[in-house]
């Protein structure tokens, strides 16, 4: 198959990239490797406090879907079940696909999202122990409980909203604990240390948990850590949040029975004796990745930058990588919210339009506004310093990217 | 505790990651030739960035090591995917 753009991750960015692209008289496919399109989208379901009254609840599958029905109605060649296993240069992507083995196109755009780290602590591989992103899909897109009594270790803005989410429908969590003090798990978690990254999540954009530490006000955060390590535990929405306990490992013959606690001090070394409290499931949450897999083999220049989540492609403020014809959006580009990748997959498309010698419905330049807009309107933020991060990415581009 | 599992896919403890790295490993690959993490059915997409966090505490100069290079295919795929 033969087409101007093959986009590559048909999560938010992709999906919008595809529409503006086709709706500008472009031909554009789409590969993704889930059985539907959406990507993260996909699991999210929550209150966003910060859109208009009538838009306050964000439903990620319904804007999936709609984003499906509005690409596939305009003629998107959407591939799922699909995985890109290979590109080569100008462009040729190999196909899983049981009759169409290869798209070639004049442009790629990877828009393959991020990924979860994983969190190892001793029995994380037995059956009821799951990663906090399964936890969202079973909940918000499944439907399917995780277990009966549920203990979430790692706190941070994305496992704090699901927990809101499974408590909403209806699961008993347990409480949150912080991840073990260990070389495996990033030696980044001591209760002095996560209160200090929520404090700066939370003090950056006042969003969905926030609202959640209810009577704890945003005018209270400076204090949070000085008081929350006095405290032993928070309560949100009627869960302890466990500031000052890690959990040690968890227990089970053939699947997960218990976890062992241990409570210690702010700066995580352990004090009195541990405890053991039974649960059937494990969330597991250690923050999220920028897939760059296939970015790699393209051989563009890659980048780390701590700040935007990891290893990313090289790009400038128009989405651009360090080869011609190649560009980028979304969660790729840096841990963002799905507003963020919305707003990324418009502005690649524009740029992509432009190389093409086409007109966009906004210029390259209003689109970048847009995204500005959105990162300021999100309601949830993964990562404190995102727009140092991308300070540091413009003067890289600037210095060695600009080809 | 060093006995837990770090690469799922390859079934490789802790334990074998630190003696790999007692052994001389100073980087990703260098792990991954002597004990095999990263070479399993997911292709270090679980297993890398644990294996990077225990080399970054070990090593203790403050430098985040290399990821190992993904290779293509990306993916698992089926032999006849590769011929057609
Ligand atoms: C576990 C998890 C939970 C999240 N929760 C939230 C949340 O609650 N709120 C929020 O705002 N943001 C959340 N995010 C951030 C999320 O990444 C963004 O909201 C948004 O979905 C990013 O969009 P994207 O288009 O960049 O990628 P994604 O939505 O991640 O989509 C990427 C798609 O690419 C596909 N893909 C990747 N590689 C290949 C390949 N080689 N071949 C074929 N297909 C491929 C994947 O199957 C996937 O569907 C979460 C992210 C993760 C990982
Ligand atoms: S977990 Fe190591 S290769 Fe998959």
């Amino acid at each position: 198959m033969k087409v101007d753009v093959a986009i590559i991750g048909a999560g938010p960015s992709g999906l919008t990239a595809a529409i503006e692209m086709i709706e500008n008289g472009l031909t554009v496919a789409v590969i993704d490797e889930y059985y539907r399109p959406g990507g993260r989208l996909l699991g999210q379901h929550y209150e966003d406090p910060k859109a208009a009254p009538d838009q306050r609840v964000w439903n990620g599958k319904n804007i999936a879907d709609q984003l499906e029905k509005k690409a596939r109605g305009l003629g998107v060649h959407i591939f799922t079940n699909v995985t890109a296993w290979s590109v080569s240069e100008k462009w040729k992507i190999h196909l899983s696909h049981p009759k169409i083995n290869m798209i070639v196109s004049k442009v790629l755009l990877l828009a393959t999202g991020s990924a979860e780290k994983a969190l190892p602590i001793p029995g994380w591989t037995l059956p009821g122990g799951i990663s906090i992103g399964a936890a969202q899909t079973f909940t918000n897109l499944h439907r399917v409980a995780v277990g009966e009594k549920v203990l979430i270790a790692g706190i941070d803005p994305l496992s704090l909203s699901v927990m809101i989410e499974m408590k909403n429908a209806g699961i008993d969590v347990a409480g949150m604990v912080l991840p073990p003090i260990s070389p495996a798990s990033g030696n980044h978690h001591t209760p002095v240390q996560t209160v200090a990254r929520l404090k700066d999540v939370a003090g950056l954009a006042p969003n969905s948990f926030i609202r959640t530490f209810g009577k704890y006000a945003l005018a209270w955060f400076p204090r949070l850590i000085a008081h929350a390590l006095r405290f032993n535990f928070l309560k949100v929405n009627g869960v302890p949040i466990h500031l000052r306990k890690s959990i040690v490992r968890i227990e089970g013959s053939e699947q997960v029975e218990a976890v062992i606690l241990q409570s210690v001090s702010a700066d995580g070394k352990p004090v009195g004796q541990a405890e053991r409290m039974e649960v059937d499931a494990v969330c597991l949450s250690a923050g999220l990745y920028p897939l760059v897999d296939l970015a790699e083999t393209t051989g563009c220049t890659l980048v780390d930058i701590p700040e935007l989540g990891g290893v990313i492609p090289l790009h400038g403020p128009d989405m651009t990588t360090t080869i011609n014809g190649l560009f980028v959006a979304g969660n790729i580009t840096g841990i963002e919210g799905a507003k963020v990748a919305i707003a990324q997959g418009q502005l690649a498309a524009v740029s992509i339009l432009k190389s093409l010698g086409k007109n966009g419905s906004i210029t390259v330049q209003e689109a970048k506004m847009e995204m500005e807009k959105a990162r300021i309107q999100s309601p949830l933020r993964f990562l404190p310093n995102i727009d140092e991060g991308r300070t540091k990415l413009n003067k890289l581009w600037e210095k060695e990217g600009v080809i | 505790m060093n006995d837990m599992i770090i690469c799922r896919c390859e079934g490789v403890c802790l334990s074998e990651v630190l003696d790999a790295v007692e052994d001389g490993a100073n980087s990703v690959p260098g792990i991954k030739k002597r004990v095999r993490v990263g070479m399993g059915y997911c292709q270090g997409r679980v297993c890398q960035p644990i294996v990077r966090d225990i080399l970054e505490s070990k090593l203790g100069n403050g430098t985040k090591p290399h990821l190992q290079r993904a290779q293509n295919p990306v993916r698992p795929v089926i032999l006849g995917d590769i011929v057609r």
